[in-house]
């Protein structure tokens, strides 16, 4: 059954994959371009042949040294599991279309992933963050965000428990240590 | 009943907690106060004829966890409304991130306090993948046994928890009974009433004992008959049903569109149960229904 699901996913989608289609357990992954996005899922969603009407979930990676974009699937129809790696998005602008025309669910999944990853996802019209407030300025599950450093320049920094905010933009470790140095 | 009251203009030490009411510290504008950043707040946040804003919470008896939503009205009607989250962030990737592998097991405990097992289970089985490690059969039935008490105590509480949002007190009191038994068990089993920190890579972190063992023999024998007598207490019960029935019906197409999952998503009639469409443990070996 897998080997068929395999050669199909080959035989439709030969020109855009990237990487050979992958099998580890019962899981199915293949990785094409950022620009093919629209394109593959609309195939995988449409197709009857496919019917992958189901996103699980939708997640962004970092590398290290580049980006990706982890959407996984799930067929009604034949129930099978996919899982399609938009690769090799740069670190400095990531951006990926969005796919939020086939799921309006990918929506929050999207702002999640912009929150953490500062991935731009092209369409989707509520790109802000969800989680961080809105005047943080750093994405924090990116490999270079230094944990000390970038939280000491949230708004939160330096505020101990049950102690009042008066002017924390000017109480923060953070700051204190840069006017030290300089 | 002579304390003085501060005024204003008294000096205060920067470190002193108390807030005077004047202070306006906690009160919630509903419209943000910088420019819209995306096209649909700029579209939330206008106010057509006729309509105005009220902020929800963060902190409303209704909303259980803290979540802020603020709701467009039309009389009394909510016409449009937006979900502020982020105020339960913990930032836990984050901390699994600077944690050992078996020190993200209790990190991950408190995500879903209610069901935790089932929030151990799945970074467990991540980390067995990626170290390829096999698991004992006994240990992935002593997983499923405990699981599933978990989830069962999980349940009875939702049942209990609905009933008492809708102004109902005894069926919370009746399921409490029954998820007291479950959690004394486990804590029978694990040492733990609530944040078990149970699961282990590779296993669990102890066997089945005879306490957990006899207290399961003692509840299976009348559990039965206790879980169907709590669902005809609301089943039954008129006013339950007539606020409950045809509420918020929504069709496969629209669940599928919107990524919802779990009894939602059953409720529209997919069979979509991760023990089945995704099998894991030894799920594939046992013989359960999806209810759809």
């Amino acid at each position: 059954m897998d080997r068929a699901f395999k050669r199909r996913l080959e035989g439709r989608f030969a020109e855009r994959l990237t990487g050979p289609v992958r099998q580890r357990h019962d899981e199915t992954e293949i990785r094409i371009a950022a620009a093919d996005v629209t394109d593959t899922l609309r195939t995988l969603h449409d197709d009857p042949a496919f019917g992958f009407e189901f996103l699980s979930d939708l997640a962004g990676v970092d590398t290290g040294t580049y980006m990706q974009v982890v959407y996984h699937l799930w067929s009604d129809t034949t129930s099978d599991w996919l899982r399609v790696i938009a690769d090799g998005l740069s670190r400095e602008d990531p951006r990926v279309p969005s796919v939020t025309f086939l799921w309006k669910g990918a929506e929050w999944m999207e702002r999640e992933a912009y929150d953490m990853f500062g991935i731009t996802f092209e369409g989707n019209r509520d790109l802000r963050r969800i989680y961080m407030p809105p005047d943080y300025t750093s994405f924090p599950l990116r490999k270079d965000f230094y944990l000390a450093d970038d939280s000491a320049r949230s708004p939160g920094a330096g505020v101990r428990h049950m102690e009042r905010v008066h002017d924390p933009r000017n109480s923060t470790p953070g700051n204190t240590l840069r006017r030290a140095r300089a | 009943m002579t304390t003085p009251t501060p005024t204003a203009s008294e000096h205060r030490s920067t470190d002193d907690p108390r807030i005077t009411l004047d202070e306006g510290v906690g009160v919630f504008e509903p419209i943000p106060p910088y420019p819209p950043r995306t096209e649909r707040e700029a579209e939330f946040y206008t106010l057509g004829d006729g309509e105005m804003f009220i902020n929800m919470g963060p902190q409303h008896p209704s909303t259980h966890g803290v979540l802020r939503v603020v709701l467009k009205l039309d009389g009394e009607k909510v016409v449009d409304l937006d979900p502020v989250l982020g105020y339960l962030h913990r930032g836990v990737e984050k901390l699994c991130e600077n944690a050992d592998y078996h020190q993200t097991i209790s990190q991950v405990d408190p995500l879903e306090y209610v069901s935790s097992l089932f929030c151990e289970w799945s970074p467990v089985m991540a980390y067995e993948k990626l170290l390829d490690v096999e698991v004992p059969r006994r240990a992935e039935y002593i997983r499923v046994l405990s699981g599933e008490l978990n989830r069962i105590a999980s349940h009875a509480l939702f049942m209990g928890w609905m009933a008492l949002d809708l102004g109902g007190l005894t069926p919370i009191l009746w399921s409490f009974i029954e998820r007291d038994e479950i959690v004394e068990m486990l804590a029978a089993l694990t040492g733990q009433r609530m944040l078990f920190n149970y699961f282990r890579i590779g296993g669990v972190n102890g066997d089945l004992n005879h306490e957990f063992m006899s207290r399961l023999g003692d509840w299976m024998s009348r559990a039965t008959q206790q879980i169907e007598s709590n669902i005809s207490l609301l089943n039954a019960n008129e006013i339950f049903v007539r606020r409950m029935r045809g509420l918020g019906v929504i069709d496969t197409a629209t669940a599928l569109r919107m990524c919802m999952t779990g009894p939602n998503l059953r409720a529209t009639g997919v069979p979509f149960d991760v023990r089945r469409a995704h099998p894991y443990s030894v799920y594939p070996e046992l013989d359960f229904d999806i209810p759809t």
